[in-house]
């Protein structure tokens, strides 16, 4: 029982390890790329996932990686959304927060 | 008895299989799992913990799984983890939140939220199996010293 058991485990961990291996080099050329958005007609950065963008539910790509700038390849997949996220129920966008006004504008 | 034993083994295995390749492939792409968290619908300041506790979590459940002593522990833990990754997948496709992320994030990219869903519960499914077995084997144990020990 105890050569079952650690034939089972050994080959548990080392198909895990062998595994996560195998994605990260599989996955290392798209997302540690800057990430681009397409937008009328061209591609524009993306920003930081979280914060200056998300990627929602629903088919398409979004966003894209380049290595020279010309060629763009999909890299997430979803749709692209900053500030007119979808809300639930009726689908309707998201009012966009008001902007905090600039030190020079505050007159100060 | 040994056939629930080695099913006992396999159960763990498996678990072992999708902890350990969940967690290593988050720390192995660190900067891609802190995006994918910020990408929830869930508050940003939650990320900072989440990002270390969830494979955290996972490594230890592994480990708990792999020895006799600790496995029941490990097997109450990954019910209880798997069943939380369930209800968050149930809650994305209940509408709950204000939007419904890509599930481009979590182990396996290419899968929807029905299927992350199905797979989740495939595993919580899995966990209770392996509890009920360990369980009895446990009460099993217990029952057999208590009546070798009245015979002494």
């Amino acid at each position: 029982m105890k050569k079952v058991k650690w034939t089972l485990m050994s080959l548990a961990v080392i198909i895990s390890v062998g595994g996560a291996f195998a994605n990260r080099v599989h996955n290392q050329s798209c997302t540690g790329d800057t990430q681009y958005y397409y937008a009328g007609g061209g591609y524009s950065e993306a920003g930081i996932i979280g914060t200056n963008y998300v990627c929602d539910s629903g088919s398409g790509t979004c966003t894209y990686y380049t290595t020279d700038k010309i060629h763009y390849y999909s890299c997430e997949s979803g749709v692209y959304c900053t500030q007119n996220c979808l809300t639930r129920g009726n689908l309707k966008p998201v009012k966009p927060k008001k902007p905090v006004p600039s030190p020079e504008h505050s007159g100060q | 008895m040994f056939k629930k034993q080695v099913m006992l083994e396999c159960v763990s295995a498996l678990l072992i299989l999708l902890f350990l390749y969940a967690s290593l492939s988050k720390f192995m792409d660190f900067k891609t799992f802190i995006g994918e968290m910020n990408n929830q619908p869930l508050p940003k300041s939650w990320t900072p913990f989440l990002v270390w506790f969830i494979p955290c979590t996972e490594i230890v459940l592994s480990i708990a799984l792999i020895f006799e002593r600790t496995r029941l522990l490990g097997l109450y833990g990954s019910v209880v983890l798997m069943g939380l990754f369930t209800v968050y997948a149930m809650l994305i496709l209940l509408h709950f939140f204000p939007r419904v992320p890509c599930s481009c994030g979590g182990i396996i990219k290419k899968l929807t939220w029905p299927q992350h869903l199905a797979m989740n519960l495939f595993f919580v499914a899995l966990s209770l199996s392996g509890v009920i077995i360990q369980r009895r084997k446990y009460f099993n144990s217990i029952i057999i010293t208590k009546n070798k020990n009245s015979l002494v």
